[in-house]
C-alpha cells in the first residue's frame, strides 16, 4: 500500500486508524515513520489514546522500541546541558540552550518523543574562542574536517565546527548568532538577549516565543528536507500546547528580530497542513521586502517539502524534485551569490570526483561498526 | 548466495497477512561502482549505516547488517553478543570476544546434538531465563574457515569473502533441526567463556558471581539504551543460571562437560 502524506498526518495524530490495517501495510507504515524519525510522534500519541496492546505483539515491539533511545536521550540531555553549563558559565555572558536540548530541558511533552543528534548552544560571539577552549579543556574534540569546511565555519557561519565528547560521544554545536552572517539577514543579537529566561534548573534557554520562531528560521533556512517533517511536527505541538494568541505573540517577536517573513510563512504551512488554532494569522502583515511572488513560491515549495519523503508515499518520485529545488534555495538565501558561485565550484569539483569515484572517496576506510 | 544459504526460508511473494520487521538491501553505491572496482553498500530503514566495501564481501556484509539492523532498533530484549545453544530446553550461552573460537565451537556443537539458536546474538526476554532464537548463518573466520569445511564435508557454505576487516570470513548454514526449531524459544542453564589455547587439556573454572556478572554485562549490545532494565535481566540471569570459564583444545571435551554439567 502507498500513502499519502495528509493520510500519514492522519494516521500519526489518530493512531486508532492504524489498528484496522494489515500486518503487511503495519510494517510498511513502521518503516516509512521510522525512516522518517516520526515513529516515536505515533507510538506516543498511540500511548496517552491506550490503544498500544491493541496493535499486533511484532508491532507493538517495534512501536515501543521506537521511545528507548529517545527517552534515553532525553535523561541524558539533562546531564549534559548541566556539564555544559558549568564548563561555559563562567566563559561566555550567556549560554542559552536552543532546540531540541531546549524543548527538553523545558519539559515539553512532544520533546519525550524527540531524537537527539547534537546539542545547540548559543553564546555570546566575542567569547566564543575562550568557549571552544573551556570545552576543548572539558575533554570535547572538534571534528575532523576539510580545511575548506573549517575556513567556511569560522568566515561565515554563525558557528563553530561541531564538538564531540571523548568519552561520552556527545556532540555539541556552539553558535553566535542564529543564522550565518554572511546571509546579511542574520539578527542583532543584542535584540535577542530579551527572550532569554532561566529556568528553575538554572539553564537558560529562550521564551516559547522565541523557540517557535528561531525553530521556524531554522526550518525554513535548510538545504536539507530528506527529514524535515519531525521538525515541522515540533512547531504544531507547540502551537497545540500553548493558548490561542501564541501565534500572534509569536509573529511579534518574529517581527521584532527580523524573522516576521519566516514567521508568517511557517504559519501558512502549519494551517494548510493541519487543523490548528492560529487566531487570525492571515492578518499579521509580514514586511514583504521581499517579492509577493517569492512569497508565493516559498509556499508553495515549502508546504510541500516539508511532508514526509519515503518511496511507500505517494509522489515521492516528484518530492525528489522538490527536494533538489529546495536545495537550492537553501543555498542561494544562505549567502550573497559571490560566495555561493565558490562554494558550489570547490563543492561541485569535489562531487565531480566522487561521481566518477565513488561517494566515499573522500572518506578514510572504516570498520563498519560492532559486528563480529 | 541468500538462496543457498538460507534455502527454502527465503521468500519473495509476502502475504499481507506477515509483518515484515525491517527493510533493508545490499546494492550498488552508484552506476561506475558497478563496473569499476565493484562495490556494495548495505542501507537499513533508509539509512545507510557503513561506508561500502568490496563486490565481494555481499553476502558478509548483509549478514552484518542485519546483525546491526537488530541491534540498533530492537529494544524489546535485552541482546548480548553470544552464541547460544541448546539440547532440549536447556539452553547455553556462549559469549565470547573474537579469535576465542567461539564460532568454531558453535558449529561443532551444532553438529553434535546441540539446536542452533543463534552464533551471534543471544535475544533474552527481559527478567527472565528465555532466550529467542534467531537462527542465522554461522560467521568462520580465517584458519576456521577450512577447519569446518573438512569437518563437516556435508554443510553449506557461503563463499570466502577474504581480507575483511575481520579477515577472511564465510557463512555456513544452519542445520535443518535448528531451522525446524526456530519459533521455539528456550531457557538458558548455563553461561560459558570459552578460550581455545593450542595442546592443552580441559580447564574447568566455575565462576563468582561478581566476576560473571561483570564479565557477562561487558558482552551487551543494548546495556546503554535499556539502562536499568538490562542491569536487572543480567543480575537475574547470573543468579539462576551457573557459570564457568572453559580453556579447550578438543571440541568433544567441551562438547561432554556440557553435556554433563547441564543436560542431566
Amino acid at each position: 500500500m502507498i500513502f499519502t502524506s495528509r493520510q500519514l498526518f492522519n494516521i500519526l495524530l489518530q493512531p486508532e486508524l492504524a489498528l484496522s490495517f494489515d500486518n503487511l501495510t503495519l510494517s510498511n507504515l513502521i518503516h516509512v515513520l521510522r525512516a522518517q524519525r516520526l515513529l516515536a510522534i505515533f507510538t506516543q500519541q498511540a500511548l496517552e489514546q491506550n490503544i498500544v496492546d491493541k496493535f499486533e505483539s511484532k508491532a507493538k515491539g517495534h512501536l515501543l522500541s521506537s521511545l528507548v533511545v529517545v527517552q534515553r536521550q532525553n535523561q541524558q540531555v539533562e546531564a549534559e546541558a548541566s556539564i555544559i553549563n558549568h564548563v561555559l558559565e563562567d566563559v561566555a555572558e550567556h549560554v542559552v540552550f536552543l532546540k531540541g536540548a531546549a524543548y527538553s530541558l523545558a519539559g515539553y511533552n512532544f520533546s519525550k518523543t524527540r531524537a537527539f543528534s547534537d546539542i545547540d548552544i548559543l553564546v555570546d560571539r566575542e567569547s566564543i574562542e575562550k568557549c571552544e577552549k573551556a570545552l576543548t579543556e572539558d575533554g570535547w574534540i572538534m571534528q575532523e574536517i576539510s580545511s575548506y569546511d573549517d575556513r567556511y565555519y569560522r568566515q561565515w557561519a554563525h558557528e563553530i565546527p561541531p564538538m564531540q565528547h571523548a568519552t561520552r560521544g556527545t556532540f555539541i554545536d556552539v553558535h553566535h548568532n542564529l543564522i550565518p552572517i554572511v546571509s546579511g539577514d542574520a539578527p542583532d543579537v543584542k535584540l535577542l538577549a530579551e527572550y532569554i529566561t532561566t529556568l528553575d534548573s538554572g539553564l537558560s534557554v529562550f521564551t516559547p516565543e522565541a523557540q517557535f520562531v528561531h525553530s521556524a528560521v531554522h526550518l525554513l533556512r535548510n538545504e536539507d528536507y530528506q527529514c524535515s517533517t519531525r521538525d515541522l511536527f515540533d512547531l504544531y505541538f507547540m502551537i497545540k500546547q500553548n493558548d490561542p494568541n501564541f501565534a500572534l505573540r509569536c509573529f511579534k517577536v518574529g517581527e521584532k528580530i527580523g524573522f516576521d517573513y519566516e514567521t508568517a510563512l511557517i504559519l501558512k504551512i502549519l494551517d494548510s497542513n493541519f487543523d490548528v488554532e492560529l487566531g487570525d494569522y492571515r492578518s499579521f502583515t509580514p514586511n514583504l521586502k521581499k517579492s509577493p511572488l517569492r512569497w508565493r513560491f516559498d509556499v508553495w515549495l515549502m508546504t510541500r517539502v516539508l511532508r514526509p519523503y519515503h518511496s511507500k508515499i505517494k509522489g515521492h518520485k516528484i518530492h525528489a524534485f522538490y527536494l533538489f529545488i529546495a536545495m537550492l534555495r537553501g543555498h542561494a538565501i544562505k549567502m550573497p551569490v559571490w560566495l555561493l558561485t565558490y562554494h558550489m565550484v570547490v563543492k561541485s569539483c569535489r562531487r565531480l570526483i566522487e561521481a566518477i569515484f565513488g561517494k566515499y572517496i573522500f572518506v578514510k576506510e572504516e570498520e563498519p561498526d560492532k559486528q563480529n | 548466495m541468500c538462496r543457498r544459504i538460507y534455502g527454502d526460508r527465503f521468500t519473495h511473494s509476502i502475504q499481507p497477512s506477515e509483518f515484515i520487521d525491517f527493510r533493508i538491501g545490499i546494492k550498488y553505491p552508484n552506476f561506475t561502482r558497478r563496473f569499476l572496482k565493484p562495490q556494495v553498500q548495505f542501507s537499513s530503514e533508509g539509512l545507510v549505516p557503513f561506508t561500502p566495501l568490496p563486490a565481494d564481501y555481499a553476502f558478509a556484509m548483509l549478514e552484518w547488517g542485519m546483525n546491526w539492523t537488530v541491534a540498533m532498533y530492537e529494544f524489546q530484549r535485552v541482546i548480548i553478543h553470544s552464541a547460544v545453544l541448546a539440547k532440549d530446553d536447556y539452553a547455553i550461552l556462549l559469549p565470547a570476544p573474537p579469535g576465542s573460537g567461539k564460532s568454531t565451537a558453535t558449529a561443532y556443537l551444532e553438529n553434535n546434538g546441540w539446536r542452533l539458536l543463534s552464533d551471534e546474538m543471544a535475544l533474552i526476554t527481559k527478567n527472565t531465563t528465555q532466550v529467542t532464537p534467531f537462527v542465522r548463518p554461522i560467521c568462520l573466520k580465517n584458519a576456521s574457515i577450512d577447519l569446518c569445511k573438512q569437518m563437516f564435508s556435508h554443510g553449506t557454505f557461503s563463499e570466502t569473502a577474504y581480507k575483511t576487516h575481520k579477515g577472511d570470513v564465510a557463512h555456513m548454514s544452519p542445520q535443518r533441526h535448528s531451522i525446524e526449531e526456530q519459533s521455539t524459544p528456550a531457557n538458558i542453564v548455563g553461561i560459558v567463556f570459552p578460550q581455545y589455547s593450542k595442546d592443552i587439556l580441559l580447564d574447568i573454572y566455575p565462576m563468582d558471581k561478581t566476576s560473571a556478572m561483570v564479565k557477562f554485562s561487558e558482552n551487551s549490545f543494548n546495556f546503554n539504551f535499556l539502562g536499568q532494565q538490562s542491569f536487572e535481566t543480567n543480575v537475574h540471569l547470573i543468579e539462576n543460571t551457573r557459570q564457568f570459564e572453559l580453556h579447550y583444545s578438543d571440541l568433544s571435551e567441551v562438547n561432554a562437560f556440557l553435556n554433563e554439567e547441564f543436560c542431566k
